[in-house]
């Protein structure tokens, strides 16, 4: 019996209340002053890039109101003045913005051209940089006087304007620049200002009282992780925030249920899309990409997959899209034209077998692609179903060996203007070519729309090419997404922005 | 002869994590994953690729050379202390670790904690009165709570407390009251576990002939218990602890997926799913030198403490 443990049992026990006691190490989001407005959020996409700026990251910091960019997209689209008041095109090249006057970081720091410069030549030498600005496109960025900005294009870009919406491109005080990535705390100029983080977890921001436009109606913003979707939904049902996006379908009966829980539904500029190996297999036949159009009924995915929630698409871009090319049809649905197809291409019953590929983070794919599986079948085509993590299945798809691709596309991620999904997914040497569509007179003209100022004019050109590529089957277009959004009672002036630009907004209000 | 044991232990150690460091460094090259295009992935999104700009970044990162080289300049560094800098937010690892190391340590010492406070005393009524309703009514309840899955507990936990009785939050990790259904979530299990045992344990200790030789002696039933069956019955419960935890630490994901807490377990995940392999492989590798070196702790300490084993291995 000596050697029995006569202090272990004791200790153990010590430890474990004394570690049970220790106080959670994150303090509880500090309580409003009485009478102060404070809005919670949940946010889906929390910054995991050390909030980088040239990231994704940038998409959340614009959507809290913490920074701004030089020009905004609108709710309704349109290109309106932000950081710079006005903007011009000095001529082919060359592209000036004049600053708008009295405007302050928040750390006291006054917004000059130079701070722009220095800001926007950080995006230039980033490792990873946004779209519409490397150094292939852009020649330089120069302060001409105090608050004038020019921008030197390497050939003409009708685009640079819209091109600086992006949240990336937001401006931050000088002073943000000297780490890596910058600093983005007390730096921005939006009408909310970052206070507080606790990492992976909640961010604070409290009311911009210096912002240089109208002032912001809310004191503060408390902003809470939630990447899961039902998570988000509970947390819009218990009360515990006032507003949540991307909520998922299946939870909408339930939401919908609630007296004080709206739902908004928003179109995206997003369309569930199956690339077609154009390149090499059989997908290669225009006759078999044709049958396989033939053979898929969009109608009913969206109303077994997406259980109503969604479009079913034609083309690439949405009806409520201005580009948007109104002549193409969506039922395109005929199982008997896709068997002739076939026996025209000379494929018999049962000869072909093609592989779908999908992944699962959205959970609207796997479904869909199990759906196509059987529409094929009816049609006496074989289908393999592979699912499995979107970095896995990228790069042999990049290498052609695939035949048939469901990806969940989004077509305005740099600008509002569909021009960079064009030349990406469909350009000869575009970087999201999956299909390894090619069609050199496409390339002409998206680089002749690349020069068009005159906005009408390039839709024109979008309108063709996407006649052009609808009758090539170059991809197979399934359906528009739609968001769902939640909103409690008592929030005012809620908006959703049609790129998720902006969410906290100077307007956004509680009810007393 | 003790101490022969130990140097066999301690030289085997680090000969396992040796082996499993290579396993480790390997597995994500072994799931088809690119690291230099997930992590461009994660910083952009689904916006377009400039070809250049990747294999800029396969050069910087050291991705273009040898798997070997990269294994040996990995290993070195991590025997230095440096566990290098996140890909996706460049910020170094063992700070992202560290901080998800506390949130679950926190989860995961309550859990076995509380679990340990009502196992031992239910443990202990079942074996004092073997094949009672009441032996009966533990036994039932123990194979429940090993049954009940945590996606399901979870989520019906959240519609009681959370949306119906609006007592407790749904989830997050911002105080106290956050830390109640996620342990009430884990902590079925490792109560089913320590309770049967903890009953199997005491029973075995109630019937050995020491006891009897004590109750001989004329001790009271209750000394008896504490002195002598407890004792004996109790290691079998702490070594299972042990393991526990260790398995609490690195699998603790659904729960934390669940009430969105940035464990340690979904920061593993989430690492996964980007292509984090610094973060990855660094996690991995704690967890499964944390759970060797808790195993072998343990078997140390049993030769230590218990006399029985020490004389076995002498009379073989």
């Amino acid at each position: 019996m000596r050697y029995q443990p006569r202090w272990l049992l004791p200790l153990l026990l010590l430890s474990l209340v004394l570690a049970a006691c220790a106080p959670i190490a994150q303090a509880p989001a500090a309580a409003p002053a009485t009478g102060a407005k404070q809005l919670i959020i949940s946010e889906t996409f929390w910054p995991d890039a050390g909030y980088a700026i040239e990231t994704d990251d940038a998409f959340a910091l614009s959507g809290w109101g913490a920074t701004e960019t030089l020009l905004k997209v609108d709710f309704d689209g349109q290109i309106k003045p932000l950081l710079a008041e006005s903007w011009e095109r000095v001529d082919d090249l060359r592209w000036s913005f004049k600053l708008r006057e009295g405007v302050t970081f928040h750390n006291g720091e006054a917004l000059t051209a130079e701070a722009v410069v220095t800001a926007l030549n950080y995006l230039l030498a980033a490792e990873t940089p946004p779209r519409g600005l490397s150094p292939e496109n852009v020649a330089s960025i120069e302060a001409s006087d105090e608050r004038t900005v020019v921008i030197t294009t390497v050939e003409p870009d009708a685009l640079t304007p819209n091109r600086l919406t992006g949240p990336s491109f937001a401006i931050l005080a000088p002073a943000a620049y000297a780490s890596t990535p910058p600093a983005v705390f007390g730096t921005g100029t939006g009408p909310f200002v970052l206070a507080e983080e606790v990492p992976e977890q909640s961010v604070t921001l409290r009311k911009n009282e210096a912002y240089w436009g109208e002032a912001p109606k809310l004191d503060e913003v408390v902003v809470l992780a939630a990447p899961d979707g039902e998570v988000r939904a509970t947390m819009l049902r218990t009360g515990e925030v006032h507003i949540a996006e991307h909520l998922p379908i299946p939870q909408l009966p339930l939401l919908e249920a609630e007296a004080d829980i709206n739902v908004v539904r928003t179109p995206q500029p997003r369309t569930t899309t199956l690339y077609l190996n154009n390149r090499q297999g059989p997908l290669a036949d225009l006759l078999v990409r044709r049958a396989v159009l033939h053979a898929i009924d969009k109608r009913a995915l969206v109303a077994a997959v997406l259980e109503g929630v969604g479009a079913p698409a034609a083309g690439p871009f949405a009806p409520n899209e201005v580009w948007v090319n109104p002549d193409l049809p969506v039922d395109t649905f005929d199982p008997e034209a896709a068997k002739a197809l076939l026996a025209e291409a000379g494929i018999g019953e049962g000869a072909l077998t093609l592989n779908i590929w999908t992944y699962p983070v959205r959970a609207n794919l796997p479904p869909t692609a199990v759906a196509i599986q059987q529409m094929l079948t009816d049609v006496g085509i074989g289908a393999e179903v592979r699912i499995a993590p979107y970095n896995v299945l990228e790069p042999t798809v990049r290498e052609g060996n695939y035949d048939i691709f469901i990806v969940s596309r989004g077509h305005l991620l740099d600008n509002y203007d569909p021009e960079g999904f064009l030349q990406a997914d469909i350009g000869c040497d575009g970087s999201f070519n999956l299909s390894g569509y090619c069609n050199e007179a496409i390339d002409a003209k998206l680089a002749e729309a690349r020069t068009l100022i005159d906005a009408e004019a390039r839709y024109a050109i979008y309108r063709e090419i996407q006649q052009t590529i609808f009758d090539d089957v170059a991809c197979i277009w399934l359906d528009y997404t739609e968001q769902l959004y939640g909103v409690r009672e008592g929030v005012l002036n809620y908006q959703p922005h049609p790129l998720e630009y902006y969410l906290v907004t100077p307007a956004l209000d509680l009810a007393r | 002869m003790f101490y022969q044991t130990l140097i066999r232990r301690l030289l085997i150690l680090p000969l396992i994590l040796l082996l499993t460091s290579v396993a480790i460094f390997l597995l994500p090259y072994l799931a088809g994953i690119d690291p230099t295009l997930s992590i461009i992935r994660a910083r952009i999104g689904e916006r377009t690729l400039d070809p250049a700009a990747v294999e800029q970044l396969r050069n910087d990162l050291g991705l273009d050379r040898s798997l070997a080289g990269q294994y040996v300049q990995w290993l070195g560094d991590i025997l230095r202390g440096d566990l290098g800098f996140s890909y996706v937010s460049r910020t170094p690892v063992a700070l992202i670790l560290g901080r998800g190391l506390r949130v679950t340590a926190l989860l995961a010492v309550t859990t076995l904690g509380l679990a340990l406070l009502l196992a031992v005393p239910l443990g202990i009524a079942a074996a004092l009165r073997p094949g009672s309703w009441l032996d009966t009514l533990i036994t039932v309840g123990c194979q429940l709570g090993v049954a009940v899955p945590q996606y399901v507990l979870a989520p019906l936990l959240i519609l009681l407390f959370a949306l119906q009785l609006g007592w407790l939050p749904s989830a997050g990790w911002r105080g106290p009251l956050f830390l109640i259904l996620p342990v009430c979530t884990l902590l079925p299990g490792p109560v089913a576990y320590f309770t049967q045992a903890m009953r199997s344990a005491l029973v075995e200790a109630l019937q050995a002939e020491y006891l009897r030789t004590a109750h001989a002696k004329g001790l009271p039933f209750w000394l008896v218990l504490r002195r002598h069956a407890l004792r004996n019955a109790l290691i079998p419960v702490m070594t299972m602890a042990t393991l526990w935890l260790a398995g609490l630490l690195g699998g603790s994901v659904i729960v934390e997926v669940i009430f969105a807490i940035p464990g340690l377990g979904r920061v593993l995940y989430e690492a996964v799913l980007a292509g984090d392999l610094p973060l990855l492989q660094a996690g991995l590798l704690f967890l499964v030198t944390l759970a060797t070196l808790l195993s072998g702790g343990t078997d140390l300490l049993y030769l230590l403490l218990n006399p029985t084993i020490r004389l076995e291995q002498k009379t073989r």
